[in-house]
């Protein structure tokens, strides 16, 4: 984990170039027109989605709200975008994007102007125009579309249904930014309450809070990495996703962590970068993925690298030059593992380029991207030469929906298999459903059997091949019994079906 | 020569403080002419009228709104106004026009001040004191203040722009500006309603659910527990409970 402390460790611009620092002093603020507010509201369906892949240990639901319905929204985020100067793109830092939306790593394909409008990330059809909602500075509201997430930045690109009336303008090259330039960190905030709204309504505007640039931080590569923003008080998660501004209204970035007073900036070239990615393939776009842990040598004490079979002259020799990054950790069947790097290995340079921070390593991993060749200089325990290590970087591997979870059922790995996720509904709730007790199906991944054969989120699955879900032995799971498709039995709208389920090809075997 | 010393006995009314009295020189003069008696004693009666409103608060986003219109207004200004203007090469020709203005608005007033009796009773009928009122920029001063973060559940600073506007006749820079005072007190206080701020100050209303999600889950052990989830939400605070926010300071030593 870098903290706010390392990543300011880094190399910082030497001298303020051209542009001198702006005080964003009330007299020179303007509007901000590229500063969107996004609405992402999430049903009960949904929310049960994001509930089973979080980290809750969650088995079956005992009870539900008396006025609980599956359908009807139950939350709604409010988050800050930045409109991108086409009029219809918009880059959010949705919050549980990663969780709530699958996200298939779809191969790059050519855009369309059909598959800009349809939903390319393959959610099964329950992503409504009215999940996510757009609302302009003059408080105009508009459907977006969702169109992936950039694995490298977490942001999430999104897609207007109809270009903005007034396109905003563009995002303007932010090498010239400095420290000690003022500027103003805009997002969406509830307004107080008063008598002209009424006190039951909830009104939201564009707040505003203003800081100076703290530490410009730099690439490897020269170009600007990272920016931080010091704020007079303490910031909070709400913060996170709010736009940075210059005074004059130009964008700096957005904001992608906070830790106290400080913000931590996205720049805008970032930004533009990622929205590229994922405009291109029309999909989420992954993280590069080499498959180590470690940590970097400026935080290593030689004894940790004896441990790891070094001898202790060059251990230390190592530890003093602060240069690289030692492996603690390889996971099997990796690019890493496949290149035999080991643990114990120090990866000094990237394709020539020397690594001094985590950060360092991870933006040239990023900017080499997934699927590319990438040429590491590593120092070995065993070896006094360095040696030239080549790696096939491959997309971070998609999270199993249900991976987070401490003790999966071998029934719920079944089913995740089959592309289902379901969560299990004690007889009470089952009820209201129309159904015994069950198994709520509450994701279909579009791509499987199941979804073909017309199974959706929203049904209670009560019996597979004739046996009750909840009762079943766990043999019936491991998909090994006949190659014939499994039947189940489901609750739809308070009727039952059957759903002929054909089986994935390995389980036919 | 009486007119002359009239104008300047004039000025001195126009500029002095409500409570402040007249200069030596002027008492005496306001004995000896009937006219710049009368012309004193309408001022002060306006002043007293204008002086007598309660402080209204601005609206809370007027500051947002303020900011908006001079941004539009600059935009508009250096495209239409300043354009023609520029054509004005000749000095003396300007100052011309200028002092031609000046001298209408000098008309204006005197013929406004000569409805005093009429403009009193339209005055107090017209204004609502308990409505909020949004003052003209070009009447009222609009100091920005700092952030302030009272009544916000966001971490966002809202613009503190509750501070009291007072009405002309209670603040120095108004009682030297009768013009401004006048016109003010004289117009109907527009009132803003929730569906004017919809349509023009981008603050708009948020359409949440009104069912909150509450369920009660069980591992499968045995334990159980209730888990809440609020309506809504602000930032990239995790919906759900015990879960760790999201890219806090990536990378995390996992590549």
């Amino acid at each position: 984990m870098i903290t706010a402390q390392s990543v300011s460790s880094g190399q910082t611009k030497p001298a303020p170039p051209v542009r001198p620092a702006t005080p964003a002093s009330p007299e020179n603020r303007i509007v901000a027109p590229q500063v969107v507010t996004v609405l992402r509201r999430l049903n009960g369906l949904e929310m049960f989605r994001l509930l089973l892949r979080s980290e809750q240990d969650v088995e079956a639901i005992a009870n539900l709200d008396e006025t609980f319905r599956l359908m009807d929204d139950v939350h709604t985020n409010v988050i800050a975008g930045l409109a991108l100067e086409d009029g219809q793109t918009i880059a959010a830092w949705l919050p549980e994007a990663d969780g709530e939306f699958s996200i298939p790593f779809a191969p790059p394909r050519t855009p369309t102007a059909t598959t800009a409008l349809t939903a390319p990330f393959g959610f099964s059809g329950e992503l409504q125009s009215s999940d996510l909602t757009v609302i302009d500075s003059e408080g105009k509201k508009m459907a977006a579309e969702f169109v992936g997430v950039d694995g490298s930045t977490g942001l999430s690109i999104l897609k207007l249904r109809r270009k903005m009336p007034a396109p905003p303008p563009p995002l303007k090259e932010d090498d010239l930014i400095t420290v000690g330039e003022g500027v103003r960190l805009l997002g969406p905030e509830p307004v107080p309450p008063s008598r002209r709204f009424g006190t039951n309504n909830l009104y939201v505007r564009i707040g505003e809070a203003s800081g100076t640039v703290s530490n410009v931080k730099q690439a490897p590569s020269g170009d600007l990495a990272r920016l931080k923003v010091r704020t007079p008080r303490l910031l909070s998660s709400a913060n996170v996703g709010g736009v940075a501004v210059t005074a004059a209204g130009d964008t700096i970035g957005i904001i992608d962590a906070i830790q106290g007073s400080e913000a931590s900036i996205l720049p805008a070239a970032l930004i533009r970068r990622a929205a590229k990615r994922v405009l291109a393939h029309q999909a989420s776009v992954p993280k590069p993925w080499l498959g180590v842990k470690g940590d970097p040598m400026a935080t290593v004490q030689p004894m940790q690298l004896q441990q790891q079979g070094w001898e202790m002259m060059r251990a230390a020799d190592l530890a003093q030059a602060h240069r690289g990054i030692l492996l603690t950790s390889i996971v099997p069947d990796s690019p890493a593992a496949m290149a035999a790097l080991k643990a114990g290995d120090v990866i000094l340079k990237v394709n020539d380029e020397y690594i001094q921070t985590a950060e360092d390593f991870s933006w040239l991993l990023e900017q080499a991207g997934p699927s590319s060749s990438v040429e590491f200089t590593v120092a070995r325990p065993e070896r006094k030469a360095e040696e030239l290590v080549r790696v096939v970087l491959s997309a971070s591997p998609r999270r199993p929906a249900i991976a987070a979870r401490p003790v999966p059922s071998t029934k719920a790995r079944w089913l995740v298999a089959q592309g289902i996720e379901t969560i299990a509904l004690r007889p009470a709730v089952a009820a209201r459903f129309g159904s015994t007790a069950g198994l709520l199906v509450v994701y279909v991944e579009p791509a499987s059997a199941a979804f073909e054969a017309g199974l959706l989120a929203g049904d209670v699955i009560q019996t597979i091949d004739g046996r009750p879900v909840l009762a079943s032995s766990p043999a019936v799971f491991t998909g090994n019994s006949t190659p014939s498709p499994s039947k189940f039995e489901v609750v739809r709208k308070k009727q039952k079906l059957v759903i002929a389920v054909a089986k994935p090809a390995q389980d036919k075997k | 020569m009486k007119n002359t010393i009239c104008n300047e006995v004039r000025v001195e009314i126009d500029e002095r403080e409500l409570s402040a009295p007249l200069s030596v020189a002027a008492s005496e003069h306001l004995k000896i002419c009937s006219e710049c008696k009368e012309f004193e004693s309408k001022e002060t009666k306006l002043r007293q009228i204008a002086g007598s409103l309660e402080t209204v608060k601005a609206p809370a986003d007027f500051d947002f709104r303020l900011r908006a219109r001079l941004a539009t207004d600059r935009s508009l200004a250096s495209n239409s106004v300043i354009a023609p203007l520029r054509l004005f090469k000749s000095r003396s020709f300007a100052v011309a026009v200028m002092l031609l203005i000046f001298a209408a608005t000098v008309l204006m007033v005197r013929q406004v001040t000569k409805q005093d009796a009429v403009h009193e009773t339209n005055t107090t009928a017209s204004i609502d004191k308990t409505a909020p009122v949004v003052a003209a920029p070009a009447t009222t001063p609009a100091t920005p203040k700092e952030p302030s973060h009272e009544g916000t559940t966001s971490g966002f600073a809202i613009n503190d722009t509750t501070k009291p506007v007072r009405r002309p006749g209670t603040s120095t820079v108004a009682n030297r500006r009768p013009v401004g005072s006048l016109e003010f007190s004289n117009t109907s206080a527009p009132v803003i309603r929730s569906e004017q701020s919809m349509a023009t100050m981008a603050t708009f209303p948020l359409d949440i659910s009104k069912q909150s999600f509450t369920v009660s889950l069980d591992n499968g052990h045995g334990a159980s527990r209730t888990i809440s989830v609020p309506t809504v939400s602000f930032g990239a605070g995790r919906t759900l409970p015990g879960t760790a926010p999201v890219n806090q300071f990536a990378p995390k030593g996992d590549w």
